[in-house]
């Protein structure tokens, strides 16, 4: 172990009201490997970023060798040695390999004030050769594999004498092979006395590579233990509370009638050979981990990612079940997307105009009547509760809940027998979140049929009659409403 | 809230958000002022009617082009279309009649805007870019078939471009009537509101199930019919085609009124309204530069750096609205 | 996120096969000009003589010296349509210096250089500083330059042609500024391809968020490339005079515009990151010039040149965007 080491003390970072990191500590040792582990929005990816320089903690210090460093911009941790290989790999495209690795230095391939080429490919040459990577340095970037493009990142980590080496969910996007390889990397790196800080969640792989796991639940440490001593369990619990049981609401019967039926979806390669059946009445949870591929899934079947391969088919008004072509899906379907601020609100426009926008045939056949569009945008505020003067505030004042509850009464105003839900309460205060809740149920209750996707595990449980669980692409299995408990949907979505 | 206090706040916010307009129309109402007291010769009844008339080409160009950056894209071959329809036009009346000249002079432009629309749905390529390519496109062709020389246009039209309608002509009652058409098709109807949310946010017009290439593609062919229904004004009024207005400038006319009037070249704002004091403004401008004998080439570097400044104003407005 | 990723990942397993039609792609260039070549040389017996070449390649030296400077600012990911009527100023000016005010002809010349850095740096304020949209920008810039331009020489020729001709001469039949301008192609080359000046420009047009993380200034790396388009702008005037011995109120008319349409067809992405002087930009006006002077050596309409230039420019376009949405 040596004396080389990394700590962080008391570091608290806010976004926009909400407290993403609450007096993290933890420590780091040199020829070992500790994990961050949580789940989504647990704070780990805060964290890394702020030892890489690339944001800045609002308090607390970081140590290296018990000395108090500062880091307020990249140029600061690549001084401290500090090197974060990102999880989409920063690099340019229509560069070499080598050109990438050394774009930042390029003054020390420099001879006569011209770039020095043999000097540069043979020095990129010896550094890929230390990753035992064999990859011909004057390709250009465009013509690699993502596993290579992470390669080079660690390259140019160790071109530019870092020890200190963070990883963002590196395993991802690597097959097998390329997995295999990167672990023998860090294991060399760890043999030469190198720190090696590891976001994941795969919680096997935390066991395989690391020394030491920090475990982050709502941005604060919830446990900080030697791997050897710790088992998958043990880290559940810490990632998802110790906590009674959330009493999970009885099971109620559901129609065997199905109104959506999803048959070999495929797109490679992230959705495979889905398929899945939603029942009338019936709420439909997906969970699985981040990369899994739930999202895709969902834009497959919507066909905003046009997938290679299915059949997707709808209940229609007649009670007939129709294949649905093209993004006809989509037209009849009320869609939360994963992220309101990328592609689901129209900010500047007012609230009542964000409501009425997909349904606007409902408001005259040439001309809009915009009293009835207003009458029917204040019925929605009314009824969500929706925090506002009235109702021509501009979306983008609104808090996150608010916003989120807006783009609920968009559907709601809609009324579509089916409701695919992403993320519907990700970013949103706990009071906003129970009224998105109680709406779903109700939805429910009356009859509509609800695909909820969601990374908070008591969303999951509390809401669904039935979780499929998604791993690599496709459904692995499914887990019935009396069997639901955290620990069994954590543990399905690991092997 | 009283009804009084509602009213009062409505309008405040209307105001608020027209704040461009209201300023372009405050400033008009000034120059206007000071004109009367220091140019007499331009409230000559001759003049206003010279500038009216010449506002509604450019004008009716104006509209489509809002249409157009209201949805996030822009228009340069305008002039460009118009000119080349005008061209087309007057050749096919003199030697097919009046009835295939007008089917001629609309069709074609309703070509080009469809080559537009799908080439940048379809062909992903950048607006500036493709309608660039069009604009030269059919200056080129206007040039070609014309070899230069200016067509004469019918009786028939001739004689439309000099009715007048309680004293008012033809060309300009085409500007009023279709601006307040074209001012209900974009505030008051579905596809007018879907293309100021495909200009906000067209991920988000997708996400919403709404189709987004159709909404662009007709704001592209509403551009180029704009550009058919100038060239008729045209040469009503000028008796002959012209290919004076297939350059730089008129083009860059067309879009600083269209931004005048309130449209962004980011895309989720515009109003037809404003688009006509914008032209009136720029128009009455180089009317006032020509009645000061300003040099034509004076003019142009006037007009250059007055676009700077619009440009400029617009890249301040879009990020003061993004900060506010 | 990891959307990308996924897709990329995919892609690259499909690249392979892309590779071929890419490799297709890039000689069909190549190939269509020597199509081009012997197409003309059938059909008109002046074609493919020495003299018709060398006037081509001698006529080509305005043009392709702006392409050299607008080069950089495709690098970049921009545009610049102000380059045609920066040449025209800097010949305007830079003649009148000599004919009018009597000034030495290499002061004149080197006036030319400096007018052209010059609207280079306004063109780099403006849209670099003030992050004015770049093509209303320079084509704003274009209308003030041309009326500063005409306004100052009345619309009448410059003809400081007989002030040079002392500096013309011919190596092996070649005149000297051709031969300048190719050796000036090539040191601009290596700057792009050897200075991490140059690696840095085709790095912000790669990925501008990337090179920002990375360290690189792009901001002055763009404000870089807008002077150098101006400075090249103003070799273009320079060239013109010893080429046709004037510069006119029409001299750098549709340069904007066939400058684009050479540099897109030649295999200088719009987009950014992609591309070189050699030989990218020197195929593309090589072929847009021997396709004019064939067209005219055949007795087509001149007029119809532009419209088969649109065309050429559209489809080029068009698998430019294509090529970058993969």
């Amino acid at each position: 172990m040596g004396n080389f080491s990394l700590s962080v003390k008391n570091v608290n970072k806010q976004f926009g009201g909400v407290q993403a990191l609450k007096d993290v500590s933890f420590t780091a040792y040199g020829g070992e490997a500790l994990a961050l582990i949580g789940i989504n929005g647990a704070g780990k990816s805060t964290m890394m970023n702020i030892l890489a320089g690339e944001i800045k903690m609002d308090s607390g210090s970081i140590h290296i060798n018990e000395e108090e460093i500062k880091i307020n911009n990249q140029k600061d941790a690549v001084k401290n040695r500090i090197s974060l290989i990102h999880q989409e790999a920063v690099v340019f495209k229509d560069l070499s390999v080598a050109e990438n690795m050394f774009i930042n230095q390029l003054d020390r391939y420099m001879k006569n004030g011209v770039i020095n080429y043999p000097k540069m490919f043979e020095t990129a040459n010896e550094y890929l050769g230390k990753l035992g990577v064999a990859i011909n340095p004057k390709t250009l970037v465009q013509d690699i594999t993502i596993g290579d493009r992470q390669l080079l990142e660690i390259a140019r980590a160790l071109s530019q004498d870092s020890k200190i080496i963070l990883f963002d969910e590196p395993t991802s996007s690597l097959t097998i092979e390329e997995k295999k390889r990167l672990f023998e990397i860090i294991n060399q790196l760890k043999q030469e006395n190198n720190i090696i800080i590891y976001i994941t969640h795969f919680l096997d792989e935390v066991l395989e590579i690391c020394e030491r796991a920090v475990v982050m639940m709502d941005g604060a440490v919830t446990g900080n233990t030697k791997t050897e001593d710790a088992t998958i369990d043990d880290f559940v619990k810490m990632m998802v509370g110790n906590s009674i049981e959330t009493v999970v609401n009885g099971e109620r019967t559901i129609s065997d009638t199905p109104i959506l039926k999803v048959k070999n979806l495929t797109r490679a390669p992230m959705v495979n050979d889905v398929n899945f059946i939603v029942h009338q009445g019936e709420i439909l949870g997906i969970w699985g981990l981040l990369g899994s591929g739930r999202t895709e899934i969902i834009r497959a079947m919507l066909n905003l990612d046009k997938p290679q391969k299915g059949i997707v088919e709808f209940r229609g008004q007649d009670g007939k079940m129709r294949e649905m072509r093209g993004r006809k899906l989509l037209q009849n379907v009320g869609y939360v997307t994963e992220d309101r601020h990328v592609d689901g609100l129209f900010f500047h426009m007012p609230i009542w105009k964000n409501i009425t926008i997909p349904d606007l045939k409902k408001f005259g056949s040439f001309i809009l009547d915009e009293k009835k569009e207003r009458e029917a945008a204040k019925k929605q505020i009314a009824a969500l509760e929706i925090k506002t003067p009235d109702e021509d505030v501009p979306v983008d004042k609104l808090s996150g809940g608010n916003q989120q509850k807006v783009i609920m009464a968009r559907w709601i105003n809609k009324q579509p027998n089916l409701f695919i839900l992403d993320e519907p309460t990700r970013g949103v205060d706990v009071n906003a979140k129970n009224a998105i809740h109680k709406l779903i149920k109700e939805f429910s209750e009356q009859g509509g049929s609800v695909i909820l996707i969601s990374s908070e595990i008591e969303e999951i449980l509390n809401l669904s009659d039935r979780v499929l669980i998604v791993k690599d692409g496709t459904f692995v299995s499914e887990v019935a409403k009396r069997q639901m408990t955290k620990q069994v949907l954590m543990e399905q979505s690991l092997c | 809230m009283s009804i009084l206090a509602i009213q009062s706040k409505k309008i405040k916010n209307q105001l608020q958000t027209n704040k461009f307009i209201v300023i372009v129309a405050i400033v008009l109402g000034l120059v206007a002022a000071i004109l009367a007291v220091t140019m007499p010769t331009f409230y000559t009844s001759a003049n206003i009617q010279s500038l009216l008339t010449q506002c509604s080409a450019i004008a009716l160009m104006a509209y489509g082009q809002t249409f157009v950056m209201v949805s996030g894209g822009v228009d340069l071959g305008t002039p460009s279309v118009m000119c080349l329809s005008a061209v087309v036009g007057t050749l096919v009346m003199r030697s097919y009649g009046v009835f295939f000249g007008i089917l001629a002079m609309f069709s074609l432009p309703l070509l080009c805007g469809l080559i537009n629309g799908l080439a940048v749905t379809r062909f992903k390529m950048i607006p500036f870019v493709a309608t660039l390519v069009m604009m030269m496109l059919s200056s080129g062709a206007a040039t070609q078939l014309s070899h230069s020389v200016s067509t004469p246009a019918p009786e028939v039209i001739v004689a439309i471009g000099k009715t007048t309608f309680i004293g008012i002509p033809v060309a300009i009652w085409i500007m009023l009537v279709v601006g307040v058409i074209l001012h209900i098709l974009l505030k008051k109807t579905a596809f007018g509101r879907v293309l100021f949310a495909i200009g906000t946010n067209s991920d988000a017009v997708t996400s919403c199930g709404i189709p987004t290439n159709r909404h662009l593609v007709l704001a592209y062919l509403l551009s180029s019919l704009m550009s058919a229904l100038a060239a008729f004004v045209l040469i009503a009024r000028l008796g002959a085609s012209s290919l004076s207005l297939a350059s730089d400038s008129a083009s860059l006319d067309v879009i600083c009124s269209a931004i005048l009037g309130g449209a962004s070249i980011y895309g989720g704002a515009g109003s037809i309204l404003g688009a006509f004091l914008g032209t009136l403004a720029l128009q009455t401008l180089q009317n006032v530069m020509n009645l000061f004998g300003v040099d034509y080439f004076e003019m142009i570097i006037v007009k250059g750096v007055l676009i700077l400044f619009i440009t400029y104003f617009d890249t301040i407005r879009t990020w003061l609205r993004g900060k506010a | 996120m990891l959307r990308g990723d996924a897709d990329m990942n995919n892609n690259i397993l499909m690249k392979k096969s892309i590779n071929i039609k890419k490799f297709l792609l890039d000689y069909a260039l190549y190939i269509a000009l020597l199509g081009i070549i012997i197409l003309f040389s059938s059909k008109s017996e002046t074609f493919l003589t020495v003299m018709n070449f060398k006037g081509m390649l001698m006529d080509a030296t305005p043009m392709f010296s702006v392409c050299i400077g607008l080069t950089f600012v495709f690098l970049i990911g921009h545009l610049d349509l102000s380059v045609g009527m920066n040449m025209l100023i800097c010949g305007s000016l830079g003649g009148l210096a000599i004919v009018k005010m009597g000034l030495p002809p290499m002061i004149g010349l080197l006036l030319m250089l400096l007018i052209g850095i010059i609207v280079g740096c306004i063109n780099g304020i403006l849209v670099v500083k003030l992050k004015l949209n770049p093509w209303l920008a320079t084509l704003a810039m274009k209308l003030v330059l041309q009326g500063t331009a005409l306004l100052c020489t009345n619309t009448d020729s410059v003809r400081a042609g007989k002030h040079v001709n002392q500096f013309k001469f011919n190596i092996l039949g070649i005149p000297n500024y051709v031969i300048l301008l190719v050796v000036i192609a090539i040191i601009m080359q290596l700057i792009l391809k050897y200075t991490s000046f140059g690696r840095q420009v085709k790095a912000t047009g790669s990925n501008s968020l990337a090179a920002n993380k990375i360290g690189i200034n792009t901001a002055k790396v763009r404000f870089a490339a807008f002077v150098i388009s101006g400075l090249f702008a103003g070799l273009g005037a320079i060239m013109t005079t010893f080429n046709v011995g004037l510069v006119g109120p029409s001299t750098g008319d549709g340069y904007d515009f066939t400058a684009v349409t050479a540099l897109v067809l030649g295999g200088v992405s719009l987009s950014g990151g992609r591309g070189n002087i050699l030989p990218n930009a020197l195929v593309g006006v090589l072929f847009l010039y021997i396709i004019e002077n064939g067209l005219a050596m055949v007795g087509v309409d001149p007029y119809l040149f532009t419209i088969l230039e649109g065309v050429i420019v559209f489809l080029a376009m068009m698998f430019d965007s294509m090529k970058n949405k993969n």
